[in-house]
């Protein structure tokens, strides 16, 4: 249960995590990654940060060109129909290897050299190994090591494979017009037990006792709440470059690339809305071909499980809320702003709002509950919603999974900032 | 059993495609709620356990016999 203190530990922690946010609307439109076809990859290990102030030995598929490792692998974005290759080498002491589950028939040059179980692997110091196969059909996908998977997944050697549709483009996840979006998000979901990652460090790998995992620190695209929040690429965090910080405008359709990259369910919930789950492990929910997205149900919790990927379009408007969003006044005879929910056009929030003396105000508050206005904050408050957007919490549904090392707020969470369509100003106390 | 629903919502497609599905077992993550039909109208009277198979929750604390399980009495 979330408890009041717990808020307030929560407003302390953010304040002091994040510091200051840079939020622009249109960062956000297309998922963070890099595009082939060619891939050129290396096993790395290196130490990622945790919000907590800890420091986690992980091994990577960072890119050769970097000097450092990256978590999670770099997000590989190709068109429906490429032929893909990842070469890769391997700084680590352990042989690793990568396989692309949902792909069709992978080639390795060379090949029979190293055999492991799933595929050719890459010995220590050893490669690069040329891992090919055909991007034959659009979706979210995953990549990971083939190669003693129950640790070298713990230890991080996973990521995300996006393969865009050629025939309907950059702007559906699927050759249909059901799938079309105006922006994308990535929730690549893992977890880690960092007693797990010390004994790797102590180099006693061979020691490790899986029955006993118990994960400690929870991730969305490498990277523990708060610092989902942060900037892509942030100068704090360089082993962690991409982030989770949806933003979107009412009525615009978001599609969340939902992956489970680790070896645990999350319940991934969505607050503010049912969103329409359109795809699962690459495929269209489709009945018959030509019949678009026809299988869809709507959902507001997303179970992840490992291995899998779900692609759901999140929408909101504020439709049936029951009252006006933007606080027109009573009896306005306006003009209905894009995508505003007609039936609640005036209608004030129903509710009276306490003395700001008996209020203790969120960082995300603009200081008014209507979308695109600001109101008075005492000093110190607010500050992490320039934009005066709604704000929603987007987290596991398992309790336990935000935290960070048992301490909360944390772990696998990230806030939804709706902001004013078309993208506002930033007005202070208009 | 029949499940019908989820999150609150029919299992249906935007089309009306009927997405219900038959099981004898559900798998639910913190948060998620589904609906479910059971038709006992061919089922013999008596007493049938619903129970978790997460075997090792059927228990409290170290006395077994407990934990997430309970009965469906046909009379």
């Amino acid at each position: 249960m979330i408890t009041k203190s717990k808020i307030l530990d929560f407003q302390k922690s953010v304040v002091i995590a994040i510091g200051f946010m840079f939020f622009t609307i249109n960062s956000h439109a297309a998922i963070e990654g890099i595009t082939g076809p060619v891939f050129d990859l290396s096993a790395r290990a290196d130490h990622l940060s945790t919000p907590d102030g800890g420091s986690v030995l992980f091994w990577s598929y960072a890119e050769t060109t970097k000097s450092t490792g990256q978590y999670p692998g770099p997000t590989l974005i190709v068109n429906e129909g490429d032929v893909v290759t990842v070469n890769l080498s391997n700084d680590l002491n352990v042989p690793v290897s990568v396989i692309f589950p949902g792909q069709g028939l992978v080639t390795t040059a060379p090949a029979g050299i190293n055999p492991g179980l799933l595929t050719e692997e890459v010995p220590p110091g050893g490669g690069p190994v040329a891992y090919t196969f055909t991007a034959a059909n659009p979706g979210t996908y995953t990549y990971h090591s083939g190669t003693r998977m129950e640790l070298e997944l713990e230890m991080g050697l996973v990521g995300a494979l996006i393969v865009r549709p050629t025939i309907m483009g950059v702007d559906h996840a699927y050759n249909h017009a059901d799938t079309q979006f105006d922006r994308e998000i990535l929730f690549l979901l893992t977890e880690m037990d960092p007693g797990i990652h010390l004994q790797v460090e102590s180099g006693d790998m061979d020691l490790v006792d899986f029955t006993q995992r118990f994960p400690n620190y929870w991730f969305i695209n490498g990277r523990a709440a708060p610092d989902t929040m942060r900037p892509v690429n942030d100068a704090l965090l360089p082993k962690q470059p991409y982030n989770c910080m949806p933003i979107m405008h009412p009525g615009d359709r978001m599609l969340l690339r939902i992956a489970g990259g680790g070896s645990d369910l999350h319940p991934f919930h969505h607050h503010g809305n049912h969103s329409r789950v359109i795809a699962r492990n690459g495929r269209m929910l489709s009945s018959s071909p030509g019949a678009g997205a026809d299988m869809a149900n709507n959902e507001f919790t997303i179970q992840s499980v490992p291995g899998q990927t779900v692609d759901s379009i999140f929408e909101w408007t504020g439709e049936g809320l029951g009252w006006d969003i933007y606080g027109h006044p009573t009896n306005d005879p306006g003009t209905l702003l894009p995508f505003e929910y007609a039936a609640d056009h005036g209608k004030p929030i129903p509710t009276l709002e306490p003395d700001a003396k008996d209020l203790v105000i969120g960082p995300f508050y603009s200081g008014s509950p209507y979308l695109g206005s600001s109101g008075p904050l005492k000093p110190g408050d607010g500050g992490f919603n320039l934009n005066n957007g709604i704000v929603f919490m987007w987290h596991s549904h398992n309790e336990r999974e935000m935290v960070n090392r048992g301490i909360f707020p944390g772990g696998m969470m990230t806030m939804l900032i709706i902001e004013k369509h078309p993208d506002p100003l930033v007005v202070i106390n208009p | 059993m029949r499940v019908v629903g989820k999150d609150a919502r029919l299992l249906r497609g935007p089309t009306g495609v009927d997405l219900s599905y038959s099981t004898q077992s559900v798998t639910l993550g913190g948060g998620e709620s589904v609906d479910v039909i059971i038709d006992t109208g061919n089922v013999s009277k008596g007493t049938y356990l619903l129970y978790t198979t997460n075997m090792n929750f059927l228990s409290n604390n170290e006395e077994g016999f407990g934990g997430m399980m309970t009965e469906i009495i046909i009379k």
